[in-house]
Protein backbone atom coordinates (compact mmCIF):
# COMPACT_ATOMS: atom_id res chain seq x y z
CA UNK A 1 0.00 0.00 0.00
CA UNK A 2 1.54 3.48 -0.79
CA UNK A 3 1.73 6.13 2.40
CA UNK A 4 -0.73 8.32 0.42
CA UNK A 5 -3.31 5.43 0.65
CA UNK A 6 -2.44 4.22 4.42
CA UNK A 7 -2.77 8.07 5.19
CA UNK A 8 -5.82 8.65 3.63
CA UNK A 9 -7.21 5.18 5.72
CA UNK A 10 -5.30 6.56 8.73
CA UNK A 11 -7.95 10.27 9.03
CA UNK A 12 -10.76 7.99 8.34
CA UNK A 13 -12.97 6.97 11.43
CA UNK A 14 -13.38 3.09 12.03
CA UNK A 15 -17.01 3.22 10.79
CA UNK A 16 -15.72 5.07 7.88
CA UNK A 17 -13.23 2.41 7.65
CA UNK A 18 -15.79 -0.43 7.54
CA UNK A 19 -18.34 1.36 5.51
CA UNK A 20 -15.07 1.03 2.79
CA UNK A 21 -14.48 -2.47 3.23
CA UNK A 22 -17.68 -3.14 3.04
CA UNK A 23 -17.83 -1.53 -0.74
CA UNK A 24 -14.68 -2.65 -2.05
CA UNK A 25 -14.06 -5.67 -0.16
CA UNK A 26 -10.34 -4.35 -0.23
CA UNK A 27 -8.46 -7.12 2.65
CA UNK A 28 -6.08 -4.25 2.98
CA UNK A 29 -8.94 -2.01 4.47
CA UNK A 30 -9.85 -4.55 6.28
CA UNK A 31 -6.44 -5.25 8.34
CA UNK A 32 -5.36 -1.67 8.70
CA UNK A 33 -9.38 -1.13 10.70
CA UNK A 34 -8.35 -4.52 12.92
CA UNK A 35 -5.01 -3.45 13.67
CA UNK A 36 -6.30 -0.12 15.13
CA UNK A 37 -7.36 -2.27 18.03
CA UNK A 38 -5.33 -5.09 17.94
CA UNK A 39 -2.95 -4.34 20.66
CA UNK A 40 -5.68 -3.34 22.96
CA UNK A 41 -7.79 -6.98 22.75
CA UNK A 42 -4.79 -8.73 23.18
CA UNK A 43 -3.97 -6.45 26.04
CA UNK A 44 -7.38 -6.54 27.63
CA UNK A 45 -7.75 -10.32 26.60
CA UNK A 46 -4.38 -11.01 28.78
CA UNK A 47 -5.65 -8.71 31.89
CA UNK A 48 -8.72 -10.62 31.79
CA UNK A 49 -7.18 -14.13 31.16
CA UNK A 50 -4.16 -14.17 32.53
CA UNK A 51 -2.74 -15.65 29.62
CA UNK A 52 -0.74 -14.81 26.57
CA UNK A 53 -1.02 -17.70 24.50
CA UNK A 54 -4.80 -17.50 25.35
CA UNK A 55 -4.94 -13.78 24.41
CA UNK A 56 -3.11 -14.20 21.31
CA UNK A 57 -6.19 -16.79 20.24
CA UNK A 58 -8.86 -14.30 21.14
CA UNK A 59 -6.98 -11.95 18.63
CA UNK A 60 -6.98 -14.42 16.21
CA UNK A 61 -10.73 -15.39 16.69
CA UNK A 62 -11.98 -11.99 16.73
CA UNK A 63 -10.63 -11.07 13.96
CA UNK A 64 -12.27 -14.18 11.59
CA UNK A 65 -15.52 -12.98 13.96
CA UNK A 66 -15.17 -9.77 12.83
CA UNK A 67 -14.79 -10.46 9.21
CA UNK A 68 -17.48 -13.22 8.97
CA UNK A 69 -20.02 -10.84 10.52
CA UNK A 70 -18.88 -6.89 9.38
CA UNK A 71 -22.30 -6.73 7.39
CA UNK A 72 -24.00 -7.10 10.65
CA UNK A 73 -22.83 -4.03 12.31
CA UNK A 74 -25.22 -1.32 13.22
CA UNK A 75 -24.56 2.36 14.25
CA UNK A 76 -26.49 1.31 17.20
CA UNK A 77 -23.19 1.25 19.72
CA UNK A 78 -19.34 1.81 18.38
CA UNK A 79 -17.43 0.11 16.10
CA UNK A 80 -14.74 -0.45 18.82
CA UNK A 81 -17.67 -1.56 21.68
CA UNK A 82 -19.21 -3.77 19.30
CA UNK A 83 -15.28 -5.11 18.16
CA UNK A 84 -14.53 -6.25 22.60
CA UNK A 85 -18.43 -7.13 22.28
CA UNK A 86 -16.56 -9.78 20.27
CA UNK A 87 -13.48 -10.43 22.22
CA UNK A 88 -15.10 -10.29 25.40
CA UNK A 89 -17.73 -12.93 23.76
CA UNK A 90 -14.61 -15.90 22.97
CA UNK A 91 -12.76 -14.63 26.64
CA UNK A 92 -16.07 -16.01 27.84
CA UNK A 93 -15.46 -19.31 25.61
CA UNK A 94 -12.55 -19.69 27.05
CA UNK A 95 -13.25 -18.86 30.52
CA UNK A 96 -15.68 -21.41 30.72
CA UNK A 97 -13.77 -24.27 28.83
CA UNK A 98 -11.26 -23.51 31.87
CA UNK A 99 -14.43 -23.91 34.92
CA UNK A 100 -15.02 -26.89 32.93
CA UNK A 101 -12.00 -28.78 33.09
CA UNK A 102 -10.19 -27.34 36.86
CA UNK A 103 -8.70 -29.97 38.29
CA UNK A 104 -6.95 -30.17 41.43
CA UNK A 105 -3.29 -27.92 41.64
CA UNK A 106 -0.26 -30.08 40.57
CA UNK A 107 2.93 -28.93 40.41
CA UNK A 108 5.05 -29.14 37.57
CA UNK A 109 8.84 -28.90 37.25
CA UNK A 110 9.79 -26.83 33.99
CA UNK A 111 12.74 -25.13 33.89
CA UNK A 112 12.19 -23.44 30.38
CA UNK A 113 8.78 -22.13 31.81
CA UNK A 114 8.69 -18.77 30.73
CA UNK A 115 5.91 -16.66 32.38
CA UNK A 116 4.98 -14.51 29.75
CA UNK A 117 3.38 -17.19 28.25
CA UNK A 118 1.91 -19.12 30.74
CA UNK A 119 -1.51 -18.45 32.70
CA UNK A 120 -0.29 -16.63 36.32
CA UNK A 121 -3.13 -18.42 38.04
CA UNK A 122 -3.35 -21.56 36.31
CA UNK A 123 -4.77 -24.74 37.43
CA UNK A 124 -1.32 -25.89 36.97
CA UNK A 125 1.43 -24.18 38.98
CA UNK A 126 4.89 -24.57 38.23
CA UNK A 127 7.90 -24.29 39.55
CA UNK A 128 9.58 -21.48 37.21
CA UNK A 129 13.57 -21.10 36.65
CA UNK A 130 14.58 -23.12 39.75
CA UNK A 131 18.26 -23.42 38.22
CA UNK A 132 18.37 -19.29 38.52
CA UNK A 133 15.55 -17.90 40.42
CA UNK A 134 16.60 -14.02 39.55
CA UNK A 135 14.25 -12.61 37.13
CA UNK A 136 15.52 -11.96 33.70
CA UNK A 137 16.59 -8.75 33.03
CA UNK A 138 14.08 -7.74 30.59
CA UNK A 139 11.43 -9.02 32.84
CA UNK A 140 12.58 -6.92 35.56
CA UNK A 141 12.70 -3.78 32.95
CA UNK A 142 9.66 -4.39 32.06
CA UNK A 143 7.91 -5.36 35.12
CA UNK A 144 7.88 -3.45 38.53
CA UNK A 145 7.06 -5.38 41.88
CA UNK A 146 4.34 -3.59 42.45
CA UNK A 147 2.77 -4.34 38.83
CA UNK A 148 3.19 -8.26 39.24
CA UNK A 149 1.56 -7.92 42.44
CA UNK A 150 -1.28 -5.91 40.69
CA UNK A 151 -1.97 -7.92 37.91
CA UNK A 152 -2.15 -11.06 40.31
CA UNK A 153 -4.77 -9.71 42.73
CA UNK A 154 -6.79 -8.68 39.48
CA UNK A 155 -6.40 -12.15 38.56
CA UNK A 156 -8.05 -13.12 42.22
CA UNK A 157 -11.47 -10.85 41.13
CA UNK A 158 -14.40 -12.70 40.24
CA UNK A 159 -14.61 -13.11 36.34
CA UNK A 160 -17.50 -10.70 35.53
CA UNK A 161 -15.58 -8.44 37.66
CA UNK A 162 -12.05 -8.12 36.42
CA UNK A 163 -13.77 -7.88 33.46
CA UNK A 164 -15.59 -4.78 34.05
CA UNK A 165 -12.34 -3.48 36.13
CA UNK A 166 -10.17 -4.08 32.96
CA UNK A 167 -12.21 -2.82 30.58
CA UNK A 168 -12.99 0.75 32.29
CA UNK A 169 -9.77 1.19 34.10
CA UNK A 170 -6.89 -0.02 31.53
CA UNK A 171 -9.34 0.08 28.63
CA UNK A 172 -10.64 3.19 29.27
CA UNK A 173 -14.63 2.28 28.20
CA UNK A 174 -17.68 4.13 29.48
CA UNK A 175 -20.32 2.70 31.99
CA UNK A 176 -22.84 2.62 28.84
CA UNK A 177 -20.14 1.46 26.22
CA UNK A 178 -19.29 -1.22 28.95
CA UNK A 179 -23.20 -2.52 29.30
CA UNK A 180 -22.71 -2.84 25.60
CA UNK A 181 -19.88 -4.71 25.66
CA UNK A 182 -20.98 -7.13 28.33
CA UNK A 183 -24.45 -7.51 27.45
CA UNK A 184 -25.75 -6.21 30.90
CA UNK A 185 -27.57 -3.21 32.32
CA UNK A 186 -25.76 -0.07 33.59
CA UNK A 187 -26.49 -0.14 37.16
CA UNK A 188 -25.10 -4.05 36.79
CA UNK A 189 -21.86 -1.97 35.61
CA UNK A 190 -21.74 0.29 38.42
CA UNK A 191 -22.45 -2.33 40.79
CA UNK A 192 -19.70 -5.03 39.43
CA UNK A 193 -16.76 -2.00 39.29
CA UNK A 194 -17.91 -1.08 42.64
CA UNK A 195 -17.33 -4.30 44.16
CA UNK A 196 -14.46 -5.26 41.86
CA UNK A 197 -11.93 -2.08 43.10
CA UNK A 198 -13.40 -2.90 46.46
CA UNK A 199 -11.73 -6.20 46.41
CA UNK A 200 -9.12 -5.72 44.69
CA UNK A 201 -7.92 -2.36 46.98
CA UNK A 202 -8.45 -5.02 49.76
CA UNK A 203 -6.32 -7.71 48.20
CA UNK A 204 -3.85 -5.10 48.14
CA UNK A 205 -4.37 -3.56 51.41
CA UNK A 206 -1.15 -5.99 52.75
CA UNK A 207 0.88 -4.78 50.02
CA UNK A 208 0.09 -1.43 50.67
CA UNK A 209 0.35 -0.96 53.97
CA UNK A 210 3.83 -3.03 54.03
CA UNK A 211 5.29 -0.25 51.53
CA UNK A 212 6.35 -1.52 47.63
CA UNK A 213 9.26 -3.46 47.74
CA UNK A 214 12.02 -2.81 45.28
CA UNK A 215 12.71 -5.47 42.70
CA UNK A 216 16.15 -5.72 43.50
CA UNK A 217 15.65 -6.84 47.05
CA UNK A 218 14.08 -9.81 45.48
CA UNK B 1 -10.43 0.10 54.73
CA UNK B 2 -11.77 2.89 56.46
CA UNK B 3 -14.81 1.45 58.78
CA UNK B 4 -17.81 3.34 59.01
CA UNK B 5 -20.51 4.09 61.36
CA UNK B 6 -22.27 6.37 59.62
CA UNK B 7 -25.27 5.21 57.85
CA UNK B 8 -24.87 7.97 54.72
CA UNK B 9 -21.20 7.47 55.03
CA UNK B 10 -21.95 3.52 53.90
CA UNK B 11 -24.36 5.11 51.31
CA UNK B 12 -22.32 7.72 50.21
CA UNK B 13 -18.91 4.63 49.76
CA UNK B 14 -21.37 3.27 47.59
CA UNK B 15 -21.86 6.09 44.69
CA UNK B 16 -18.00 7.12 45.42
CA UNK B 17 -16.57 4.92 42.13
CA UNK B 18 -19.25 6.37 39.93
CA UNK B 19 -18.78 10.01 41.43
CA UNK B 20 -15.11 9.21 40.37
CA UNK B 21 -15.84 8.07 37.21
CA UNK B 22 -18.22 11.28 36.41
CA UNK B 23 -20.94 8.72 36.12
CA UNK B 24 -23.72 9.70 38.78
CA UNK B 25 -26.51 12.10 37.18
CA UNK B 26 -26.04 15.72 38.36
CA UNK B 27 -27.90 15.89 41.65
CA UNK B 28 -26.39 12.76 43.06
CA UNK B 29 -22.53 14.21 41.90
CA UNK B 30 -23.68 17.47 44.06
CA UNK B 31 -24.72 15.45 47.12
CA UNK B 32 -21.69 13.43 46.83
CA UNK B 33 -19.40 16.47 46.43
CA UNK B 34 -20.75 17.95 49.27
CA UNK B 35 -20.34 14.76 51.78
CA UNK B 36 -17.00 14.94 50.63
CA UNK B 37 -16.11 17.99 51.72
CA UNK B 38 -17.29 17.62 55.23
CA UNK B 39 -16.19 13.72 55.73
CA UNK B 40 -12.47 13.23 55.50
CA UNK B 41 -13.07 9.53 56.13
CA UNK B 42 -14.91 9.17 52.55
CA UNK B 43 -12.19 11.76 51.05
CA UNK B 44 -9.65 9.11 52.25
CA UNK B 45 -11.93 6.19 50.47
CA UNK B 46 -11.87 8.64 46.90
CA UNK B 47 -8.02 8.98 47.39
CA UNK B 48 -7.80 4.94 47.94
CA UNK B 49 -10.06 4.61 44.71
CA UNK B 50 -8.02 6.97 42.87
CA UNK B 51 -4.97 5.44 43.75
CA UNK B 52 -5.82 1.95 42.33
CA UNK B 53 -6.84 3.29 39.00
CA UNK B 54 -3.67 4.95 38.91
CA UNK B 55 -1.77 1.85 39.68
CA UNK B 56 -3.96 -0.19 37.41
CA UNK B 57 -3.07 2.42 34.27
CA UNK B 58 -0.27 2.14 35.01
CA UNK B 59 0.55 -1.37 34.36
CA UNK B 60 2.59 -2.45 30.77
CA UNK B 61 0.37 -2.54 27.50
CA UNK B 62 1.15 -6.30 26.68
CA UNK B 63 1.37 -6.50 22.74
CA UNK B 64 1.30 -9.86 20.87
CA UNK B 65 4.70 -11.30 20.32
CA UNK B 66 3.80 -10.83 16.04
CA UNK B 67 1.25 -8.98 14.50
CA UNK B 68 -1.38 -11.50 14.55
CA UNK B 69 -3.68 -9.50 11.99
CA UNK B 70 -0.74 -10.07 9.42
CA UNK B 71 -0.86 -13.55 9.90
CA UNK B 72 -4.53 -13.67 8.82
CA UNK B 73 -5.01 -15.19 5.36
CA UNK B 74 -8.04 -13.44 4.63
CA UNK B 75 -8.37 -15.93 1.41
CA UNK B 76 -9.34 -18.06 2.79
CA UNK B 77 -11.57 -17.09 5.69
CA UNK B 78 -15.43 -17.30 4.69
CA UNK B 79 -16.76 -14.18 2.71
CA UNK B 80 -18.52 -11.29 4.89
CA UNK B 81 -22.30 -13.21 5.07
CA UNK B 82 -23.76 -10.84 2.35
CA UNK B 83 -26.91 -13.01 1.95
CA UNK B 84 -27.10 -14.32 4.77
CA UNK B 85 -31.49 -13.54 6.08
CA UNK B 86 -32.22 -13.88 9.74
CA UNK B 87 -34.78 -16.90 10.10
CA UNK B 88 -37.65 -14.60 11.10
CA UNK B 89 -37.63 -12.51 7.61
CA UNK B 90 -38.14 -16.04 6.38
CA UNK B 91 -41.38 -17.40 8.13
CA UNK B 92 -41.88 -20.44 5.31
CA UNK B 93 -38.73 -21.57 5.77
CA UNK B 94 -39.70 -21.80 9.81
CA UNK B 95 -43.33 -22.84 9.52
CA UNK B 96 -41.25 -25.72 7.20
CA UNK B 97 -39.24 -26.56 9.44
CA UNK B 98 -41.69 -26.93 12.56
CA UNK B 99 -44.16 -29.18 10.30
CA UNK B 100 -41.22 -31.49 9.28
CA UNK B 101 -40.05 -32.03 12.55
CA UNK B 102 -44.16 -32.67 13.69
CA UNK B 103 -44.15 -34.85 10.95
CA UNK B 104 -41.18 -36.99 12.16
CA UNK B 105 -42.26 -37.36 15.71
CA UNK B 106 -45.32 -38.05 14.62
CA UNK B 107 -44.27 -41.40 12.16
CA UNK B 108 -41.89 -41.87 14.98
CA UNK B 109 -44.90 -42.56 17.52
CA UNK B 110 -46.92 -44.47 15.10
CA UNK B 111 -44.19 -46.62 14.41
CA UNK B 112 -43.75 -47.13 18.50
CA UNK B 113 -46.99 -48.02 18.79
CA UNK B 114 -47.45 -50.88 16.38
CA UNK B 115 -46.81 -54.76 17.57
CA UNK B 116 -43.89 -56.21 16.76
CA UNK B 117 -44.41 -59.74 15.39
CA UNK B 118 -41.64 -62.09 15.09
CA UNK B 119 -42.89 -64.20 12.64
CA UNK B 120 -45.31 -63.44 10.35
CA UNK B 121 -49.03 -65.77 10.47
CA UNK B 122 -49.93 -65.91 6.90
CA UNK B 123 -45.70 -67.27 5.50
CA UNK B 124 -44.53 -70.63 6.71
CA UNK B 125 -41.53 -70.92 8.81
CA UNK B 126 -38.93 -73.65 7.90
CA UNK B 127 -37.53 -73.24 11.26
CA UNK B 128 -40.91 -73.62 13.82
CA UNK B 129 -42.79 -76.87 13.55
CA UNK B 130 -45.46 -75.48 15.77
CA UNK B 131 -45.91 -73.31 12.71
CA UNK B 132 -46.18 -75.26 9.98
CA UNK B 133 -47.64 -74.21 6.26
CA UNK B 134 -51.49 -74.30 6.17
CA UNK B 135 -51.68 -73.87 10.25
CA UNK B 136 -54.93 -71.87 10.94
CA UNK B 137 -53.82 -70.18 14.44
CA UNK B 138 -57.04 -70.05 16.58
CA UNK B 139 -58.00 -66.29 16.34
CA UNK B 140 -58.64 -65.26 20.75
CA UNK B 141 -59.35 -62.12 21.30
CA UNK B 142 -56.58 -60.56 24.21
CA UNK B 143 -58.96 -59.77 26.89
CA UNK B 144 -59.08 -64.04 27.13
CA UNK B 145 -55.82 -64.43 26.40
CA UNK B 146 -54.66 -65.16 30.35
CA UNK B 147 -57.61 -67.46 30.82
CA UNK B 148 -57.09 -69.19 27.75
CA UNK B 149 -53.37 -69.81 28.40
CA UNK B 150 -53.72 -70.49 31.81
CA UNK B 151 -54.36 -74.54 32.36
CA UNK B 152 -51.13 -74.62 29.64
CA UNK B 153 -48.87 -73.88 32.31
CA UNK B 154 -49.80 -76.15 35.03
CA UNK B 155 -48.77 -78.92 32.26
CA UNK B 156 -45.01 -77.47 31.99
CA UNK B 157 -42.36 -76.45 33.38
CA UNK B 158 -42.04 -72.59 32.87
CA UNK B 159 -38.34 -71.28 32.76
CA UNK B 160 -37.49 -67.85 32.18
CA UNK B 161 -37.35 -66.68 28.67
CA UNK B 162 -33.86 -65.08 27.98
CA UNK B 163 -33.35 -62.72 25.51
CA UNK B 164 -31.20 -62.10 22.68
CA UNK B 165 -30.52 -65.75 22.03
CA UNK B 166 -29.87 -66.48 18.86
CA UNK B 167 -31.40 -70.17 18.80
CA UNK B 168 -34.18 -70.25 16.11
CA UNK B 169 -36.15 -71.92 18.48
CA UNK B 170 -36.74 -69.10 20.26
CA UNK B 171 -39.27 -67.22 18.82
CA UNK B 172 -41.77 -64.26 19.37
CA UNK B 173 -45.27 -65.24 18.60
CA UNK B 174 -48.64 -62.86 19.14
CA UNK B 175 -51.35 -64.10 21.62
CA UNK B 176 -53.32 -65.95 18.38
CA UNK B 177 -50.25 -68.68 18.79
CA UNK B 178 -50.14 -68.59 22.76
CA UNK B 179 -53.59 -69.86 22.50
CA UNK B 180 -52.07 -72.90 19.42
CA UNK B 181 -49.30 -73.97 22.10
CA UNK B 182 -51.52 -73.78 25.18
CA UNK B 183 -53.89 -76.19 23.95
CA UNK B 184 -54.11 -78.98 26.47
CA UNK B 185 -54.59 -81.43 23.51
CA UNK B 186 -51.61 -81.03 22.00
CA UNK B 187 -48.45 -81.61 24.27
CA UNK B 188 -46.79 -83.41 22.26
CA UNK B 189 -44.11 -81.26 20.30
CA UNK B 190 -43.33 -78.81 23.58
CA UNK B 191 -41.42 -80.31 26.90
CA UNK B 192 -41.09 -76.57 28.42
CA UNK B 193 -42.62 -73.41 27.86
CA UNK B 194 -41.39 -70.10 29.18
CA UNK B 195 -43.49 -66.89 29.48
CA UNK B 196 -42.54 -63.44 29.65
CA UNK B 197 -43.71 -60.13 28.79
CA UNK B 198 -41.99 -57.61 27.29
CA UNK B 199 -42.96 -53.34 27.62
CA UNK B 200 -45.18 -53.85 24.24
CA UNK B 201 -47.19 -56.75 26.06
CA UNK B 202 -46.07 -59.74 23.71
CA UNK B 203 -45.32 -62.62 25.04
CA UNK B 204 -41.97 -64.83 24.44
CA UNK B 205 -42.29 -68.13 24.12
CA UNK B 206 -39.25 -70.33 24.41
CA UNK B 207 -39.74 -74.18 23.61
Amino acid sequence: MNPENEKLQADLSDEALLEKFRQTKDPNLFKSLVRRYQTRVYNAAYRILGNAEEAEDVVQDTCIKLHQNINKFNRNCTFAAWLFRIAHNTCLDILRAKQRKKVAPTITFDPQFNSDTESVFDTTSVISQAADPSPNPAEALEFSEQNEVIAQKLQELPDIQRTVVVLHDIEGFSYQEIAEIVGTSLGTVRSRLHYGRSKLRELLDAYYSSGPVSPASR
Amino acid sequence: MIFMNDSICRQIVELLDAYRDNELSGSEQTQVKNHLDACSNCRKELESINRLINDLQSLPIKTPAVDIVDKLDLSILPLPADNVVPFKKRPWIAIGAVAAVLLIFAVASQKQNEPRLAVNHNQPSPTNPLIAENHKPISVPPARQKETSSPAFSQHTVIPAQKNLPDHSEILVSSAEIAYLADPQDTSLTDTIGIATDEDGLYEIKI
